[in-house]
C-alpha cells in the first residue's frame, strides 16, 4: 500500500461502482414513472401545482415543516401507518413525480401529511392550527406559526379573509371543578389552562351567557374586541398548498416499484 | 499552574506511528517537525479557531431546537428562530461548520506530518479557511432568514454551497499535493483515509448538487435515492474517514506503541470504502423506492460488520493494555471514548438497517440517537482529542488549566451518554407505540408496576394493531424524554464554554510557554 496510483486506482473504483449502482441505475428506473388518467377525468394522478400551491410549498420548505412531518405512506406488514388514517394505500414514485424537491421527510414529531388535504379540507381550521396548534389539540409540541399572520385594527369594514376563532377565554374565580362542569352545561368545550385561565371552543358573541355563571370572573374572546387576524399572503399559499395534498386516488400496485414502467 | 500535555505524550512523540523507528536521527526529526508545524500554523490554527467557534454557534442551535421540542412557545414569535430554521441551522453549523471544518484542519496537519512534507503556500489554506468561515456564515443567513430549501444537509442557498466546494477543493488539492512531495517511504493507514475523503467529499457533493439541488435536478423519487447516497455518505466518505485517520494517528502516538495489526488495517480500509458507499438507501426503508435498492443497502450496511470489526480489533488491543495511561493523558481519554463509540454506533447502524428494527424505528428519536452517537461519541470525541494534541505543538504553548479539561471531557461524556440514552429510549417507545404496541406504555406501568407493566407492554405487541395506541398518547408520551434531551444539550455547552476558553485562550496567546523542543520539555516557569 505504498503506492500512490494503486491507491487512487482503488478509492476511485470502489467509488464508482456505488455510484452507478445507488445512482445512476434508480434514476433510469424510476425516471419512467409518469402521471396517469383515470378513465372519463380530466385531471391526471397526481394533479400538477398551480401557482399559489407551488408559492405554498415554498413557505413549506423554508418553514421546515419537513423536520417534523414526513409525507409517505408506508406498507407491508407495518401497516399502523394506514390503520391510523393517514392513506389507504402505500405511497408510490408516482405520487412524487410533481414535486421538487420530493419532501419525504424523515421525522414523524407529527403525523404524516401525504393525505392532509383529504383529511382536514378546511381552510379555517388548516389556518386557525398553524395559528395556534395547541387551540386545536391540546399538549401538542408544534411550532405555532403567528408570524405568518397579521393582528389588525378592524377597519370600516372586516377583510373577507380574517380568520373566525370560536374560542374565549374564562378566568374562573373559585370552586374550579364544579364551574367548569356548568361551564360545559351551557355549550363551552374547554381546551387547556393558559395563564390561569380556561381557552375553550364557544361563541364569542354568546359570551354573556358564560359571563353569568356564578364564579365566573371574566370571560374574554380569544381574539380582543375590534381586532381581527388576517393571514398573509404566505399562509394562504401554505394552505393552498397543504390542501392540494391529497393523494388517495389508486396507482397500479406493486411490490416491487423497480418494475413499474 | 498545571499543564495537561503529560510526559508520556511527548515520548511518543519520539515514534512514527508507522514503523515505530527508533530516534536515531532525533535531532534531525525533531528540526523537521518544527519545519512542519510552522508551515502548518497560521491555517491549520484558523481551522481549529473557527471550528470551535462554529460549534458553539451549532450547540446554541441545537439547545434551542431540543427545548422547542417539549415548549414550542418558546421564541414562537420571530420567524428567524422558528424551530424549522433553528433545526437546519444547527444540523448544517454542526456538520459543516464544526465537524466538516475541524476534519480539514486536523486532517491536513496529519497528512504533513506523516508525509514528513510541509505545507507549500500554506497562505491558500488560509484562504481555504476564511472561504470556508464566510461559506458556513452565509448558508446559516440563508436559512435563518428564510431560504432554506428543507433538502437535509443542503439547506445552504446555492451561494454558500459554491464557497464551501471552493474552499474543500483548495484544501484536497493541498492535501494531495503534500502526498505526492510525501518524503517517507512507507504510506500510513492514516494517509489512505485522508485520501480517501479529500478524493471522494468533492464527488458526492457535486452529484448531489446537480441531480437534486439544481436545473438539471432528476424528477421525482430518483432525488431522494440520491439524496440518502449522500446524505449516508457525508459520514461514510467523508467524516468518518476522517475520524478514523486521526484515531489511527493519536493512538499509537500518546501511547508509544505501533498500530496491532498492518493487515487489519488494509482490511479495514477497503472493506470500509467497498460497502460504505451502498448502504445509504436503508433511511428509505418503507419508502416508495424499488425494493432491490433498499435491500441491497441493507446488506451493505450489514457488510459493515467487517471494516468495523477488524478497525474496533485494531485500535481496542492497541488501547487496552495501557489503559492506566488515560489517567495521565487527555488527549488519549477522547481518543479512547471516540474509538469505542466508534465499533458501538457502527454495530448499532448495522443492525437498525436490518427491516425488523427498522420500520418501528424509522422517523423517531431512536434516529437521533444514533446520530449523536456516531457525530458526537465518536467522530467529535476523537477531534477534541486531536485539538488537545495538535494545539500546543502550533502555538507553542500549554493549555490553560487540566482541570478545565476535565470539565470539558466529563461534561461531554456525561452529556452525550444521557442524550443517547433519553433518545434511544424515547424512540423505542414512539416506534413500538406508533407500530406494534396495543396500550401505552406509561399506563400499562401506571397501573402493573415497572416490571410487569413494561411486560405487558411488550407481550402486547403485533404487526398491526386495530386500533393503534393515538398519535397525540406518543407525542405526550415521549415529552420527558425531551426535557431529558435538553439536559443533556446543556451539559454539551458547558463542555463546550470550556473548550472555547481553552482553545482561545491558547490561541491568543495565554497559557505557559513552551520552551525548549517539544521531545524535550523545559517548562519556562518549571
Ligand atoms: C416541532 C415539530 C413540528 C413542526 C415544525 C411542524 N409541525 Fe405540524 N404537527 C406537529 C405535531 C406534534 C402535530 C400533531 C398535533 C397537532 O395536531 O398539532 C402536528 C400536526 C399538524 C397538522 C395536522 C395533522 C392532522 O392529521 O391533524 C398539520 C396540517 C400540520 N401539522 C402542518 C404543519 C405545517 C404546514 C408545518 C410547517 C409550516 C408544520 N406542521 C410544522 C409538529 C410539527
Amino acid at each position: 500500500m505504498n503506492y500512490g496510483p494503486l491507491l487512487f486506482l482503488g478509492v476511485f473504483l470502489t467509488f464508482a461502482g456505488a455510484w452507478i449502482g445507488m445512482v445512476y441505475m434508480p434514476t433510469i428506473t424510476l425516471n419512467q414513472v409518469q402521471a396517469t388518467v383515470q378513465e372519463g377525468a380530466t385531471v391526471s394522478n397526481p394533479r400538477p401545482y398551480n401557482g399559489q400551491e407551488q408559492l405554498g410549498r415554498i413557505v413549506y420548505q423554508r418553514e421546515g415543516c419537513v423536520y417534523c412531518h414526513t409525507q409517505q405512506i408506508r406498507g407491508g406488514k407495518f401497516n399502523n401507518d394506514q390503520l391510523r388514517g393517514w392513506g389507504s394505500r402505500r405511497s408510490h414514485p408516482q405520487d412524487y413525480i410533481y414535486d421538487y424537491p420530493v419532501l419525504l421527510g424523515t421525522m414523524r414529531t407529527g403525523p404524516d401529511l401525504i393525505n392532509i388535504g383529504a383529511r382536514q379540507p378546511n381552510q379555517n381550521w388548516q389556518h386557525t392550527h398553524l395559528y395556534d396548534p395547541q387551540l386545536i389539540t391540546p399538549g401538542s409540541v408544534m411550532a405555532p406559526f403567528r408570524f405568518l399572520y397579521t393582528k389588525k385594527k378592524i377597519g370600516s369594514v372586516p377583510s373577507p379573509d380574517a380568520l373566525v376563532f370560536n374560542y374565549v377565554f374564562v378566568t374562573i374565580e373559585q370552586d374550579e371543578q364544579k364551574v367548569l362542569e356548568e361551564l360545559t352545561n351551557a355549550g363551552f368545550v374547554p381546551v387547556e389552562k393558559r395563564d390561569g385561565k380556561w381557552v375553550g371552543q364557544f361563541d364569542p358573541a354568546d359570551r354573556e351567557t358564560l359571563a353569568q355563571i356564578p364564579g365566573v370572573k371574566a370571560v374574554e374572546p380569544y381574539v380582543e374586541d375590534g381586532y381581527e387576524i388576517v393571514p398573509t399572503e404566505d399562509a394562504k399559499n401554505l394552505v393552498a398548498y397543504l390542501l392540494s395534498l391529497d393523494r388517495t386516488y389508486d396507482v397500479p400496485p406493486a411490490e416491487n416499484y423497480g418494475r413499474i414502467k | 499552574m498545571s499543564t495537561p500535555t503529560v510526559e508520556a505524550e511527548r515520548a511518543g512523540d519520539m515514534l512514527d506511528p508507522a514503523s515505530m523507528r527508533a530516534s536515531q536521527d532525533q535531532e534531525q526529526l525533531v528540526s523537521e517537525r518544527q519545519q512542519i508545524d510552522a508551515s502548518c500554523r497560521a491555517p491549520v490554527t484558523l481551522f481549529i479557531g473557527s471550528a470551535v467557534g462554529w460549534l458553539m454557534v451549532g450547540t446554541l442551535f441545537g439547545l434551542l431546537a431540543s427545548i422547542k421540542l417539549h415548549s414550542p412557545e418558546f421564541l414562537a414569535e420571530w420567524s428567524w428562530l422558528t424551530f424549522g430554521r433553528v433545526r437546519p441551522a444547527h444540523l448544517t453549523v454542526v456538520i459543516f461548520g464544526w465537524a466538516a471544518l475541524i476534519g480539514l484542519g486536523v486532517s491536513i496537519w496529519t497528512m504533513c506530518r506523516l508525509c514528513r512534507t510541509p505545507l507549500i503556500f500554506p497562505q491558500m489554506l488560509v484562504i481555504a479557511g476564511i472561504l470556508w468561515d464566510i461559506g458556513v456564515a452565509a448558508g446559516l443567513y440563508g436559512i435563518l432568514s428564510g431560504q432554506s430549501n428543507s433538502i437535509e444537509y443542503l439547506e445552504f442557498p446555492h451561494y454558500a454551497t459554491f464557497l464551501l466546494f471552493a474552499a474543500f477543493a483548495l484544501c484536497a488539492i493541498w492535501g494531495i499535493t503534500t502526498f505526492t512531495r510525501r518524503k517517507a517511504g512507507h504510506v500510513y493507514v492514516s494517509i489512505w483515509y485522508i485520501f480517501g475523503a479529500f478524493f471522494w467529499f468533492p464527488w458526492i457533493y457535486s452529484t448531489v448538487q446537480i441531480l437534486e439541488n439544481s436545473p438539471w435536478a432528476v424528477q421525482g423519487v430518483p432525488q431522494e435515492t440520491v439524496h440518502w447516497w449522500f446524505g449516508h455518505n457525508v459520514l461514510g466518505v467523508l467524516l468518518t474517514p476522517m475520524g478514523l485517520a486521526a484515531i489511527y494517528y493519536l493512538l499509537p502516538k500518546v501511547i508509544g506503541r505501533p498500530v496491532h495489526s498492518y493487515y487489519l488495517s488494509i482490511l479495514g480500509f477497503w472493506s470500509l470504502a467497498l460497502f460504505y458507499n451502498w448502504a445509504g438507501g436503508h433511511h428509505l426503508v418503507g419508502g416508495p423506492v424499488p425494493a432491490w435498492l433498499i435491500t441491497l443497502s441493507i446488506v451493505a450496511s450489514v457488510m459493515m460488520f467487517i471494516p468495523v470489526i477488524s478497525t474496533a480489533i485494531n485500535h481496542h488491543l492497541t488501547a487496552y493494555q495501557h489503559l492506566d495511561m488515560l489517567r495521565k493523558s487527555p488527549v488519549l481519554r477522547f481518543v479512547v471514548f471516540g474509538a469505542v463509540s466508534y465499533t458501538l454506533v457502527s454495530f448499532q447502524g448495522s443492525m437498525m438497517s436490518v427491516r425488523v428494527l427498522n420500520e418501528p424505528f424509522h422517523f423517531t428519536h431512536h434516529t437521533i440517537a444514533h446520530a449523536h452517537l456516531g457525530l458526537y461519541a465518536f467522530y467529535t470525541m476523537v477531534m477534541f482529542g486531536a485539538i488537545y494534541y495538535i494545539l500546543p505543538r502550533l502555538t507553542g504553548r500549554e493549555f490553560l488549566s487540566r482541570r478545565l479539561i476535565n470539565v470539558q471531557f466529563w461534561a461531554a461524556a456525561l452529556g452525550i451518554t444521557l442524550m443517547f440514552l433519553a433518545l434511544t429510549v424515547g424512540g423505542a417507545v414512539q416506534g413500538f407505540e406508533w407500530n406494534h404496541a396495543a396500550e401505552p406504555v406509561g399506563k400499562l406501568i401506571d397501573d402493573y408496576g415497572f416490571l410487569e407493566g413494561l411486560k405487558r407492554w411488550f407481550a402486547g405487541m403485533q404487526d398491526a394493531q386495530e386500533n393503534p395506541v393515538p398519535f397525540m398518547t406518543v407525542v405526550r408520551e415521549i415529552i420527558p424524554y425531551m426535557w431529558a434531551r435538553s439536559v443533556s444539550g446543556t451539559m454539551l455547552f458547558i463542555s463546550h464554554i470550556a473548550l472555547f476558553i481553552l482553545v482561545f485562550w491558547n490561541i491568543f496567546g495565554g497559557g505557559v510557554k513552551r520552551t525548549g523542543t517539544l521531545l524535550f520539555p523545559q517548562r519556562s516557569d518549571a
